[in-house]
């Protein structure tokens, strides 16, 4: 039997249009959109996914640790409802909005408190964000080998053999366990669930642990002194006239040529 | 702050030379250590010492350093890790600069809470404060919707990584040389717990590789209408030696294979011209892409957003647009 733990952050949707995306300048956070619910980070979906792949092959445990100033219970029986074994809930205002170190080593704590583990998977980064620091913080805790942005893991013979995705291809890896690997979107998207899989979870207990349990304390080592909306408009666009379509192709090209933009080698 | 204190790049190769990350590293580092009066040092890890090294005097470096160890041959992190933790904890640098790829991001975060230090990836600026001499960090975030300054909380050396084409390579100069300095460290093996067994190259990755090195991108989002469309593209793909990509429409649709999607799911690029054809200029896209040099969009709509952020903009069916380019184009580059 291995035990996995995949970590998982509820994040404001990235999908949601600038036009209702708002920052708190002073307090350098940014006001979660109101009727829009926060969503499972899409990596930490990939994560989850990679896990269910392994346990379609092997005889897994799945625990899904999940952080968050509110956990809508749907959600969290969402990951059970797709294959999860237990989830865990580590939810309330003292969790909202924590820089990666005090998150990481949250996290640790809880792992710790879990219990025996074979790999923790998490996401890459978060999509709100995108530190990228998380997974570190907790692989440094536990003291154990990390692999990042995988698509893949199996286990053989007590050892995990990870595809790693590289820049010009993929890295076959072989760790021992316990290790911590981290996700990205080539494991592809998290599976769908069943409507009688829902049902069968409605009553699964879901353990609620405070910042208290897990020996929460401030650890940051970093800060945000300036947070602003950039200004992305402000170019003055250069619109290139004429009386068709196709006199407007022909100027661009002579002007970009004109101007020096399409390089000379070209 | 001691007087040994300078700005330490962790270099790469790539083809048997400096990789462009490293020669932008040492840009950007250059810069910093300028301000800060200090020297740029660039660190190498290897199984032996390449000649190539010794190129990094002529992009500006100090001093050249080289760990070395038959283990280095493949990168795992368990190895590389001990021994940038090493030279850091035995030069004590100011700033460490990693380039923010499959390395950098694996490497940065971990190195940072084993000292116990700040990091902040991904940043597309990096200053240094006047009145305080700290890094100052910037990184977008939520997708490219906010920027955050990021400062160290008096916890060094300070740690960043630097996204790919945001800084100039630093200037060649044949004449500036040195000695590779051999650094020491001694890796305890009983502590590299994984291990590198083989490579696979992928034709979809090798795809999406092209994407991130091309200096010409042409993309296309929903206004191209089918699948078709993208032909006209190519064909200036073609002419300008650049790479054909999408936005997360194109993708959904099925017209462009995942690798060469453009925007905040998507791969971040930044060519030195971006066209953005039929692609309206939602800010999930143009995370991708507003580091471009030059951004040209085609577009039917007037009013679209895109034309807030691109530098020329032609309204028009974009099919009838880019043919005349295409063909005016070959006219210029046949000399005529």
């Amino acid at each position: 039997m291995i035990n996995i733990i995949v970590c998982m952050k509820l994040i404001i949707d990235p999908e949601v249009p600038v036009s209702v995306f708002k920052i708190d300048r002073e307090a350098k956070k940014p006001i979660p959109p109101e009727g829009t619910p926060p969503v499972i980070n899409p990596f930490d979906e990939n994560a989850l996914e990679a896990a269910l792949k392994l346990k379609d092959a092997q005889e897994c445990k799945i625990t899904v640790l999940s952080l968050g100033r509110s956990l809508p219970k749907a959600i969290l029986q969402r990951t059970l409802a797709v294959g999860a074994d237990e989830v865990i809930a580590m939810e309330g205002p003292e969790f909202e909005n924590l820089d990666p170190f005090i998150t990481g080593l949250a996290l640790a704590n809880a792992i710790k408190k879990i219990g025996p583990y074979d790999l923790i998977f998490t996401g890459r980064q978060a999509g709100d964000w995108d530190a990228g620091i998380v997974w570190a913080q907790i692989a440094e805790l536990l003291d154990i080998p990390s692999i990042t942005i995988a698509r893949k893991a199996e286990v053989h013979n007590g050892k995990a053999t990870v595809e790693r995705v590289v820049a010009d291809g993929i890295e076959i890896l072989e760790s021992d366990l316990p290790a911590l690997i981290t996700f990205s979107n080539e494991v592809g998207e998290l599976r769908q669930f069943s409507l009688p899989a829902l049902v069968k979870v409605k009553k699964h207990p879901i353990p609620r642990w405070s910042g208290s349990d897990v020996g929460m304390q401030d650890n940051s080592v970093i800060e945000i002194r300036d947070f602003y909306v950039p200004d992305l408009g402000g170019v003055d666009c250069t619109f290139i006239d004429g009386d068709s379509a196709g006199e407007r192709g022909r100027k661009l090209a002579r002007k970009l040529n004109r101007e020096g933009i399409i390089p000379k080698e070209i | 702050m001691g007087k040994n204190k300078h700005v330490l790049i962790f270099g790469e190769m790539e083809a048997g030379s400096l990789s462009p990350m490293t020669t932008q590293l040492l840009g950007i580092g250059r810069k910093l250590a300028g301000a800060l009066k200090q020297e740029v040092h660039l660190l190498f890890l290897g199984a032996k010492i390449d000649p190539v090294f010794k190129t990094g005097f002529c992009y500006g470096a100090d001093k050249v350093l080289a760990a070395v160890d038959p283990l280095f041959e493949n990168y795992v992190n368990d190895s590389y890790l001990q021994a940038v933790t090493q030279v850091v904890r035995a030069r004590d640098p100011e700033i460490v600069l990693f380039g923010q790829n499959d390395k950098g991001m694996d490497l940065a975060p971990r190195l940072a809470v084993r000292l116990h230090a700040g990091v902040t990836l991904d940043c597309v600026d990096l200053d240094i404060d006047a009145a305080s001499g700290l890094l100052k960090q910037v990184k977008p975030v939520f997708g490219g919707k906010v920027n955050g300054h990021y400062y160290t909380k008096n916890a060094f050396p300070q740690i960043v990584s630097v996204r790919d084409r945001v800084f100039e390579p630093a200037d060649h100069d044949e004449a500036r040389t040195g000695e590779v300095e051999v650094v020491d460290i001694s890796l305890d093996v009983s502590r590299v717990r994984s291990r590198f067994i083989e490579k696979q190259r992928d034709d979809g990755l090798n795809l999406a590789q092209k994407l991130l090195n091309s200096s010409v991108v042409i993309s296309g989002g929903r206004g191209l209408k089918e699948k078709e469309g993208f032909e006209v593209l190519r064909r200036t793909a073609e002419l300008l030696i650049g790479t054909v990509a999408g936005s997360r429409p194109a993708i959904d649709y099925g017209w462009l294979p995942n690798a060469l999607q453009v925007g905040l799911t998507g791969k971040k690029v930044s060519p030195e011209i971006y066209f953005a054809v039929g692609i309206s200029g939602a800010i999930q896209h143009m995370a991708g892409c507003l580091k471009s040099k030059v951004i040209v969009a085609i577009n039917e709509d007037r009013e679209a957003p895109i034309f807030t952020m691109a530098h020329y903009g032609v309204v028009g069916d974009y099919k009838e647009v880019l043919t005349a380019f295409n063909d005016e184009l070959e006219h210029i580059k046949s000399g005529a």
